[in-house]
């Protein structure tokens, strides 16, 4: 027969009756929760508590609290209403002692309850016995007493933790709901958008954190992401998810409930997935990546971790040198990560189900293109802070690591259906890849050199693409991605038909980085008809001398006839891109940015054009990087820096000319992170302690915590920025082989400092390397720089 | 030129899509259907759709309107299948209709009906008399923020709550297990360009009445519906979905 069970609106009715006060009544909802959510977890793990006497008896246990002994009286009324079960609990509440879980009955949930509860909220155990500690009136017997009594509930609850398979404390997390309501854009972090992935957690072998150490809006428009996203989902096995850097006042609620980094699609804890692999875009973003890290509740070194922990991998642009990078990652993956990134998880997936360990699993796979393992390499250091050489700390080993590389881009898998965003993000378009590497040799461009040989995506495979995007995603707008737009060499034929393509669709097409000849501008007249946004020219340097030495083949007529052109079809507003702190800069070569806005001016003037000009001169200060042929060369100081903004500030003091350029201090720190050595591991940490993150971030660099960071450093951090290194130097990242040869990159320095001009590749080929690791499609071929020289006079 | 209402729900998370956001949501969602929509003439062509009403950030719905036009006409049926897939999660079109009604539906609404959870037990008093009492007052003042001057005034919202009722409910998110029971009140409010009233203002006001005191972030709001003019084309086309 069913048992007569009091009821949650006869508990209410009592509480009327006896005038149990508002607090009191509280705190009974409060008890009767806890013992109910504890409860219900054990039931979900083979136990088989009544979970309607629990909620009860917990919301009437102090029905009369104020009337001692409050428990007995209170049973006593249940009683007389003839709920004996319900008043067994209630008597029982103050003095029934935890035993062990085996024996527990509803009584010793609800006592737990009673516990972990302070006045109306869940505390758990230490804030609840600390505060009874505390009370007045306390004697030294009874603290005691109070102590031995909480070890004896610590000991339950550790039972019930392993029994449940999780911290009582996890359970009384706020709802994410909860978090929501309480923050600024929430939908960044709902995940749910259209082309999400969704698969089954259990049915997969591996799950795969992909960690954007940015917001979501920087994230989501980043292609390298949803490459990757839809590549690795496409494999039954994986279930690749995203996460990123949540807002500061998410990340606040987060800390403070100690509520963990969660992924978007399933919105798991992100130390629950198998293994966490973050994308390396910018040196900036690492104190974001130990953020992540620790709010995912992740020990950051790697010697702090387990073999139940993450594995954690990186890979990107940054890889290619890892080294500040290497006390906090299991491994880094190097080069094109279509082939690459499959083989590590699948092989994880592996040796998870061989409970491999993770040190096997590396060695198991070291060797392979593309895959660094910093663990089994050890810097040596000589008495003047540079590197005397890179030690094995295990034979099997490779001595260099070759970055990994698709001969072949157009047979690459590429996202047809990428996701679309529900906010509004930095890049909210369709996005094609045309090409892959650039021929043009600049000396300050990394990417110029580490995605070398040129690979090109066919027309046909692009225009079938951006179809497929269009139609898939709804976006109206198409952008394609290469490193020089119209170096694709059919470049006439592909832009005519995506301008057809885009105008049959209702779609705009934006062609980013063109360079400026009469076919350009006739397709940019096209598809910019109405609305003319700004011309960009990316000039790098003032004059020609200094363009000579970066070898940036852009000649001030280029400029000049470019904008005369422009003009005439109707814009109105160039931007110049320069760097400053090139090598060899002078004030002169500033001079020449002030000449070359006066002519632009006057050509403006001459056409005859109504409306007014306006020029952007935006200038970055250059970043040596690794695996470019600066690498060697000392970057000016902060001081030099900001002397170099002053100057410009006074020669750019020019009617219609708007000046803009970088916060000096935040170039060196991207300089010390871009050629440093495993020691600004320790750097990082200090500026994790800080509270650094989001650096790239105008609003949240905190400049204050980078200096005083940098001045306790016992390194001089000058070692990495001022420094001008000799040629023999071993460098941090040597163990690394971009493809492009060392002897390349040093005859490129030299030829700088000579002004001596290299060709682009596609005129001949400049023998720098790459040809002996794989075919190189401009027909490259490795002939040594002898047969270079020639060709070049 | 056909004119067309959609009806759309939004549940779990997609309630923290904004109004903006879903404008761009819904454009890309025709876009990939393959429907056509209308465009304004002008200088900036725009698709001609808008929605009857909207809806603020972190409430859910259960049949919001959206209307727009195409230049050829389409199967309703045609278009609800186009559109039913890849909605983001929690997003669900439930019905397309034809309606001849000319007039900007933003212009015709007249109410609407929201369920307003307050996780306070049911039982804890008469909330059947505790509503009657908020209502018998001959006025309730709250301070609102003037659109214009972005001052904070103080304002009667009396007369645009149109009905108020409590009933007893189940339920939370988050705390499905704990099967609790909680305040529901389900309210008539003014709503739409002539008179409108925002459940906010009846949330803090009720509140401020009952001495309840529970932070915003644990109150739910849904939108039930609409309500346009008796005998209107709207209504009545309303009454198959609601």
């Amino acid at each position: 027969m069913e048992k007569n069970r009091l009821t949650e609106k006869e508990c209410y009715e009592l509480f009327r009756k006896y005038e149990t006060p508002e607090h009191i009544k509280q705190h009974c909802r409060a008890v009767s929760d806890t013992a109910v959510v504890i409860a219900s977890q054990l039931n979900r793990h083979g136990y088989n508590f009544d979970l309607e006497k629990i909620r009860v008896s917990g919301l009437i246990h102090d029905v009369v609290r104020l009337q001692e002994p409050h428990a007995e009286e209170g049973a006593k009324i249940l009683e007389s209403i003839g709920y004996p079960e319900e008043a067994g609990i209630v008597r029982g509440h103050m003095r029934h002692r935890l035993t062990s879980l085996k024996d527990a009955t509803e009584l010793d949930m609800v006592c737990l309850g009673d516990r972990l509860v302070k006045e109306h909220a869940y505390v758990g155990l230490d804030e609840r016995m600390d505060y009874l500690i505390h009370k007045k009136g306390m004697s030294e017997e009874r603290t005691q007493s109070i102590l031995r009594g909480k070890s004896e509930i610590r000991a339950f609850m550790d039972e019930v933790e392993e029994a449940i398979g999780c911290t009582i404390d996890s359970l009384f997390q706020p709802s994410l709901d909860e978090l929501f309501k309480q923050v600024q854009l929430p939908a960044q972090y709902i995940g749910g958008e259209t082309n999400m992935v969704v698969k089954d957690p259990e049915s997969v072998g591996i799950r795969f954190a992909f960690a954007f150490p940015d917001l979501y809006e920087i994230g989501m428009s980043y292609m390298g992401l949803q490459i990757l996203y839809s590549l690795t989902n496409s494999y039954d096995d994986i279930y690749c998810e995203r996460v990123f850097e949540p807002a500061p006042d998410m990340r606040e609620l987060m800390q403070k409930h100690g509520f963990p980094l969660f992924t978007l699609e399933t919105h798991t804890p992100v130390n629950q997935m198998d293994v966490l692999g973050f994308t390396l875009q910018y040196e900036m973003s690492f104190p974001t990546i130990l953020d992540m890290m620790s709010l995912a509740g992740i020990p950051l070194k790697r010697e702090d971790r387990t073999d139940s922990d993450p594995l954690i991998v990186a890979g990107g642009p940054c890889a290619f040198n890892p080294e500040p990078l290497a006390d906090f990652f299991d491994l880094f993956m190097i080069g094109d990560g279509e082939e690459v990134l499959p083989f590590v998880l699948q092989e994880y997936e592996k040796a998870k189900q061989n409970h491999e360990s993770k040190e096997d699993y590396l060695k198991r796979i070291s060797g392979v293109d593309g895959i660094y393992i910093p663990q089994f390499y050890e810097p040596v250091y000589n008495e003047d802070g540079t590197i005397a050489e890179i030690e094995k700390t295990w034979d099997g080993a490779p001595d260099k690591v070759r970055k990994a590389l698709v001969p072949d881009v157009d047979k690459l898998p590429y996202p047809e259906k990428p996701i679309v965003p529900i906010i509004k993000t930095v890049h909210d378009r369709a996005v094609v890849e045309t090409f892959r590497g650039c021929s043009r040799g600049c000396r300050f461009c990394q990417a110029g050199m580490i995605y070398r040989p040129v690979r090109e995506r066919s027309e046909e495979k692009i225009l079938e693409l951006a179809k497929k995007q269009i139609e898939n995603t709804g976006h109206d707008e198409l952008s394609i991605l290469s490193l020089s737009t119209s170096d694709y060499s059919s470049f006439e034929s592909l832009a005519t038909r995506l301008m057809d393509f885009c105008s049959a669709h209702n779609t705009s097409l934006s062609l980013p980085s063109l360079r400026l000849d009469s076919f350009s501008f006739n397709v940019l007249n096209e598809i910019q008809k109405y609305k003319k946004s700004g011309l960009t020219f990316a000039v790098e340097a003032g004059s020609q001398r200094l363009r000579d030495v970066i070898n940036k083949g852009i000649t001030e007529s280029d400029i000049y006839d470019a904008v005369d052109q422009a003009v005439r079809l109707g814009w109105r507003k160039i931007k110049l891109y320069f760097m400053d702190g090139l090598p060899t800069e002078t004030n002169e070569d500033f001079d020449g940015m002030a000449e070359i806005c006066r002519n632009i001016m006057r050509i403006f003037r001459e056409s005859g054009e109504r409306g007014r000009l306006n020029i952007t001169v935006s200038v970055s200060n250059f970043v040596p990087k690794a695996h470019t042929p600066f690498q060697w060369i000392a970057q000016p100081s902060t001081e030099d820096f900001r002397e170099k903004h002053i100057y410009l500030e006074k020669i750019l003091h020019i009617k219609g000319v708007r000046l803009t350029y970088h916060e000096d201090i935040v170039s060196t720190c991207e300089a010390i992170l871009a050629r440093g050595d495993r020691r600004c591991g320790e750097l990082l940490l200090k500026l994790h302690e800080g509270g650094c993150l989001l650096d790239g971030w105008t609003e949240y660099f905190k400049k204050d915590v980078w200096e005083k960071a940098l001045s306790d450093w016992w390194i001089d951090y000058r070692f990495y920025t001022e420094r001008q290194r000799p040629y023999d130097e071993v460098l941090p990242w040597d163990l690394i082989e971009s493809g492009v040869s060392k002897a390349y990159l040093k005859l490129e320095a030299e030829r700088a400092v000579t002004e001596t001009i290299t060709n682009d590749c596609r005129e001949g080929c400049t023998g720098c390397g790459i040809a002996r690791r794989t075919d190189c499609p401009l027909g490259g071929i490795y002939a040594g720089s002898t047969a270079r020289e020639t060709e070049m006079k | 030129m056909s004119k067309y209402v959609l009806f759309f729900k939004k549940e779990g998370y997609s309630k923290y899509t904004s109004h903006l956001d879903m404008q761009r949501l819904f454009k890309r969602a025709f876009r990939r259907a393959g429907v056509a929509l209308s465009y304004s003439h002008g200088f900036n062509p725009h698709p001609l759709m808008s929605f009857a009403q909207p809806l603020s950030l972190g409430y859910s719905a259960e049949a919001e309107i959206l209307e727009f036009s195409t230049d050829e006409p389409y199967e309703t049926e045609v278009i609800l299948g186009l559109l039913r897939d890849k909605m983001p999660q929690g997003m669900q079109v439930t019905a397309v209709l034809p309606v001849t009604e000319r007039k900007p539906l933003a212009g015709l609404v007249a109410a609407a009906d929201y369920e307003i959870l307050i996780p306070v037990p049911f039982y804890d008093r008469s909330y059947d008399a505790v509503v009657r009492d908020y209502l018998a007052q001959e006025q309730i003042l709250v301070m609102k923020r003037q659109k214009k001057s972005k001052e904070k005034k103080e304002v009667d919202i009396r007369g645009k709550i149109r009905s108020m009722e409590a009933v007893p409910s189940e339920g939370g998110e988050g705390v499905e297990i704990l099967k609790r029971n909680l305040l529901q009140l389900n309210v008539r409010l003014d709503c739409g360009s002539q008179s409108n009233l925002s459940p906010e203002l009846v949330i803090e006001s009720f509140e401020a009445f009952t001495g309840i005191d529970v932070p915003r972030y644990q109150i739910e709001v849904c939108r039930k519906c609409l309500h346009f003019p008796e005998d209107s084309e709207l209504e009545e086309l309303y009454g198959g979905v609601r």
